[in-house]
């Protein structure tokens, strides 16, 4: 008996996978349903979107068969697919969190059938082609999962500048449409005591100003508050930013992405705390720790990424460093541009996806605060991105601050 | 016996224009009303006001080009001049003050405080206040 050739192995695989495609959709759904505490209808809730899952997975399929240097990313189609999978995911306010863990579940359904599938073969499976489709089929899902994260954060960076003009016009609108009629009533109320004096007019006149001036007053701490987020004269606006919380928050978030790709985070116990934009703090941090965990490099017996604070200099430095892949010198200007990525060649190796705006994004949102975003790296060794802010300006409590 | 000093209001919200004309009025003072910038200008030429409280946020000129050209005619340029803004932000109080406002109220602001900050700015230009004819 001849042993069985590596195409024919290779062959079986991807049409058991394509044979196979709605029900392991409908299986996945399944273990989402159990997972997630609500109805099936409501994760993937349109017919459409019911047959993006199955598509899906007869993609995976096709790829298994394509030739050995063929990439998933190359196939527009899917990767599309798992974008409007994020876009979609965060309309339902689902978490980064719950994205990766369902991806997770794809793959562990995945690494079973294939399981099964390899112990029905027996003796007729060529084992190198086993390694190989399982380890495609993996490598498939982490691009595809990769893909729908970055569509969700990209989402999600569009909703923060949407809400952020959102509040803008509600001050407007509580500085003038408010304040109008309020000023009107005002007078109105000092009016009655003038024209009906000793009166109980008069008496119920000042009861009336005086809870109009009630009124006015929380009309000004709304304004106040509104401004917060909104950025006159392209100043940042400022609230307290507990940097340490923050990161922590992120660090939490990314926690499944981390443990993925075996990468651990290390932070600093004593971070500033500095006025600033806290959503694009959080947007910067959110970026560069994706990143890191991104670009680490798997040939490390240990990947770790550290978040420092610099404390010889006045105003808030804050280093993220990590022992990633680095980037060469001649493209530390080229990476905070728009849609400009360095390691495109090393995506399908890395998992590492991207759509090239995340430090673009870092350096438009440290500018916007007044701040700046440096880097230095050595291939091989490791990169460090070094955030600064401006030193604190003393400046005045707003009554909301100052009464709670 | 004295003629009653004459102030001419400027705000585009009609509600706010009735009240402090019965308002002001009240007070002893003779009441001109303007809903824009353009009606602004030409009472102040016409009527000579004793004083200008403008709203900042006008349709059409705003209050602060309105200032900036009574401040530039020689028959305007002595009138004092009040800004009443629904703007509160120190960059805009500061704008008000450099296009010629002697005074910036923000709104709502408090019939008080608004007849205080008349009676200051007439006394200082040397025109005799209104009489106090319900005190």
């Amino acid at each position: 008996m001849s042993p069985p050739s590596f195409a024919e192995t290779v062959e079986h695989f991807a049409s058991r996978l394509a044979a196979d495609h709605t029900a392991l959709a409908r299986t996945w759904l399944e273990r989402l349903d159990q997972l997630l505490d609500v109805e099936k209808r409501d994760v993937f809730p349109t017919p459409q979107l019911l047959d993006h899952i199955p598509e899906l997975l007869a993609e995976v399929a096709a790829y298994l068969r394509a030739p050995e240097d063929q990439e998933i990313a190359a196939n527009t189609a899917v990767m599309m697919k798992a974008s409007e999978l994020g876009l979609l995911r965060f309309d339902q306010r689902a978490s980064v969190h719950q994205v990766l863990r369902e991806y997770q579940i794809l793959s562990e359904i995945l690494e079973a059938f294939f399981m099964r599938e390899t112990v029905a073969l027996g003796e007729r499976a060529n084992t190198m082609a086993t390694v190989l489709v399982l380890s495609r089929a993996q490598q498939a899902v982490r691009v595809l999962q990769q893909k729908t994260v970055d569509a969700f954060i990209t989402r999600y960076t569009e909703t923060i500048a949407r809400q952020t003009a959102q509040l803008r016009n509600f001050s407007r609108l509580v500085s003038h449409e408010i304040r109008q009629p309020l000023g009107v009533l005002q007078v109105l109320a000092r009016m009655l005591p003038i024209r009906e004096p000793d009166s109980e007019i008069a008496r119920l006149g000042e009861t009336l100003e005086r809870n109009v001036i009630r009124l006015a007053d929380v009309a000004g701490k709304l304004e106040r508050l509104s401004r917060l987020t909104r950025r006159p004269d392209n100043a940042p606006s400022e609230q307290s930013v507990d940097l340490s919380a923050l990161v922590h928050d992120v660090a939490h978030q990314l926690s499944d992405m981390a443990s993925s790709r075996d990468v651990t985070f290390e932070i600093a116990d004593a971070l500033p705390c500095f006025a600033a934009d806290a959503g694009r703090v959080e947007l910067v941090v959110i970026n560069l720790l994706a990143n890191a965990i991104k670009y680490s490099d798997p040939s490390k017996p240990s990947r770790v990424v550290r978040v420092e604070h610099d404390p010889s200099v006045s105003h808030p430095r804050v280093l993220i460093r990590d022992n990633g892949i680095g980037i060469p010198r001649s493209q530390f200007d080229a990476i905070f541009e728009q849609f400009v990525r360095v390691h495109t060649h090393l995506d399908d190796e890395l998992g590492a996806q991207g759509m090239g705006l995340g430090l673009s994004i870092v350096r438009e949102s440290m500018e916007a605060m007044g701040g700046i975003v440096g880097v230095e790296s050595a291939e091989g060794h490791g990169t460090t991105f070094t955030l600064e802010w401006p030193a604190a300006v003393p400046r005045e409590k707003t009554p909301l601050e100052s009464s709670s | 016996m004295s003629t009653p000093l004459r102030i001419l209001i400027v705000d585009d919200y009609p509600d706010a224009l009735e009240v402090w004309a019965l308002f002001l009025g009240a007070e002893g003072f003779e009441v001109l009303t303007a809903a824009n910038g353009h009606e602004a200008l030409a009472h102040a030429v016409s009527a000579r006001p004793d004083m200008v409280v403008m709203d900042i946020q006008l349709p059409g000129l705003s209050g602060l080009e309105v200032a900036r050209e009574l401040r530039r005619s020689p028959s305007t340029r002595h009138i004092p001049l009040i800004a009443a803004t629904g703007l509160s932000h120190t960059t805009q109080i500061a704008e008000a003050r450099s296009a010629g406002f002697d005074a910036v109220l923000v709104k709502p602001c408090s019939p008080d405080v608004l007849i205080a900050e008349i009676r200051r700015l007439l006394a200082e230009s040397g025109r005799k206040p209104a009489s106090d004819n319900h005190s």
